[in-house]
C-alpha cells in the first residue's frame, strides 16, 4: 500500500493539481484588479503622396497608389494595467474609416511593446506612422477616419485581454500632393 | 502476471488515451476550432511568445478586430503562423474580410510570406478561412515538451515504452 511507488505518484498528483490551481487562479485575478487607463491620440498633420513601393519596399506594380503619411501625438497613462500577472502590454494606434466599397476598415498606424510599468506613461509628439497607410481599395479621396489607442494586456499566464480609448473626431484624408519617395 | 492481469491494464490506458482525446475533440467542438490547442514554435512574436509557450486558441462568431493574435495557414504551406492582425478591411454585404498581418518581432509585414510560394503570386490578404484560430489565452513553457519529443524521436519511444511497461508489469 504505502510503496515508494504509490508515494511518489500522490506527491506528483497533488503538486500538479496544486500548480494548476494556482496558475487559474493567478489568471483569473486578472480580472478583478482595478484598473484606470486613459488615453487619447491626435493627428497633427496627414498628407498624401502616390507612389508604385511603400514603406518596405513592397511593390504595388502601378505607381498611383495614395499612402498617407500622418504626425501624430499620443498622451496616455496606462501604468494602472500593469499588475503581477501583466508581462507586456502591446500598444497600438488605430484608424477607423468606412468606405463605399468596405463599411469597417481598421488600419495599424504605429505600434510599441511596453515591458515596465515606468514607460506606461506616454506623452509623445511628432510619431510618425510606422507602417504604410495605404487603404485596401488604394486611394483616399473622401474618406474621413477617427484614431483611437487600443492595448493588448499579454498575462505570464491566462487570458489576452484587450482595451482602447476614446475615438477622436474624424480627420479629412486631403488630396494627393506629392511623390513617395 | 496473468493474461486477465495485462489485458486490464492496457484497457485502463486505453480507457486513459481515448478519454483524453475525447475531451480535447468536445473542446474542439465547445470553442469553433479544429486544434484548439498550439506550441509556438518561432521567435516572431516575442517577447509576447517564445518558442515553447502553450496558446490557447477559439474561432467566435464576431469578426476579427485589429490587433487580435491569430493563428493562420497559408494555402500550399502546412505549418501555421501566429502573427498580428494589423489591416482589416470589412465587406458587410458579403460578409467577408480581408485581412493582413505581422510578427510583432519582425520588421515587415506577412506579404511576403503570403507570395513566397509562387501559386500564391499576387496575394495580398488572408481571409477567415485562412484562419485556424484566435489565440485567447496563454501557458508558458509546457510546450517545450512536445518540442523535445519531435527534436529528440527516442524520447518519444522511451514514453511510449514506459506505458508498455505499465501494461505488463503494474499489478
Amino acid at each position: 500500500m504505502n510503496s515508494l511507488q504509490n508515494r511518489a505518484n500522490a506527491v506528483m498528483a497533488f503538486s500538479i493539481s496544486a500548480i494548476f490551481c494556482l496558475l487559474g487562479a493567478i489568471a483569473l485575478s486578472a480580472f478583478i484588479i482595478p484598473t484606470s487607463p486613459n488615453g487619447l491620440v491626435a493627428v497633427n498633420s496627414i498628407k498624401v503622396v502616390t507612389g508604385r513601393y511603400d514603406k518596405t519596399w513592397f511593390d504595388y506594380k502601378t505607381r498611383d497608389n495614395q499612402f498617407a503619411n500622418t504626425v501624430m501625438q499620443i498622451d496616455a497613462d496606462l501604468s494602472s494595467l500593469f499588475h503581477w500577472n501583466t508581462k507586456q502590454l502591446f500598444i497600438y494606434a488605430v484608424a477607423e474609416y468606412s468606405t463605399p466599397t468596405h463599411s469597417k476598415n481598421q488600419i495599424v498606424l504605429w505600434d510599441s511593446i511596453i515591458k515596465r510599468k515606468s514607460d506606461a506613461v506616454i506623452r509623445k509628439k511628432g510619431i510618425k506612422n510606422k507602417y504604410s497607410v495605404i487603404d485596401v481599395n488604394k486611394k483616399w479621396t473622401d474618406i474621413h477616419a477617427n484614431v483611437s489607442l487600443h492595448w493588448n494586456i499579454v498575462p505570464y499566464v491566462g487570458f489576452m485581454t484587450y482595451g482602447h480609448s476614446q475615438a477622436s473626431e474624424p480627420y479629412a484624408f486631403p488630396l494627393p500632393s506629392g511623390i513617395q519617395t | 502476471m496473468n493474461l486477465r492481469q495485462i489485458l486490464t491494464n492496457s484497457l485502463n490506458v486505453l480507457m486513459m488515451l481515448f478519454g483524453v482525446f475525447m475531451s480535447y475533440k468536445a473542446w474542439g467542438l465547445y470553442t469553433n476550432c479544429e486544434s484548439p490547442l498550439v506550441v509556438v514554435l518561432s521567435e516572431s512574436m516575442e517577447p509576447a511568445f517564445a518558442r515553447g509557450d502553450i496558446l490557447f486558441l477559439s474561432n467566435p462568431k464576431k469578426p476579427i478586430e485589429v490587433g487580435e493574435i491569430c493563428v493562420f495557414k497559408i494555402p500550399g504551406r502546412d505549418i501555421p503562423i501566429v502573427h498580428r492582425i494589423i489591416h482589416r478591411h470589412d465587406k458587410e454585404a458579403t460578409n467577408s474580410q480581408v485581412l493582413l498581418t505581422k510578427g510583432d518581432n519582425n520588421n515587415v509585414d506577412d506579404r511576403g510570406l503570403y507570395q513566397e510560394l509562387y501559386t500564391n503570386k499576387g496575394k495580398m490578404w488572408i481571409e477567415p478561412k485562412d484562419v485556424v484560430g484566435r489565440v485567447q489565452g496563454f501557458l508558458p513553457y509546457l510546450g517545450m515538451f512536445t518540442i523535445f519529443m519531435t527534436d529528440y524521436p527516442l524520447l518519444k519511444y522511451a514514453l511510449l515504452g514506459g506505458v508498455g511497461l505499465v501494461v505488463f508489469l503494474y499489478e
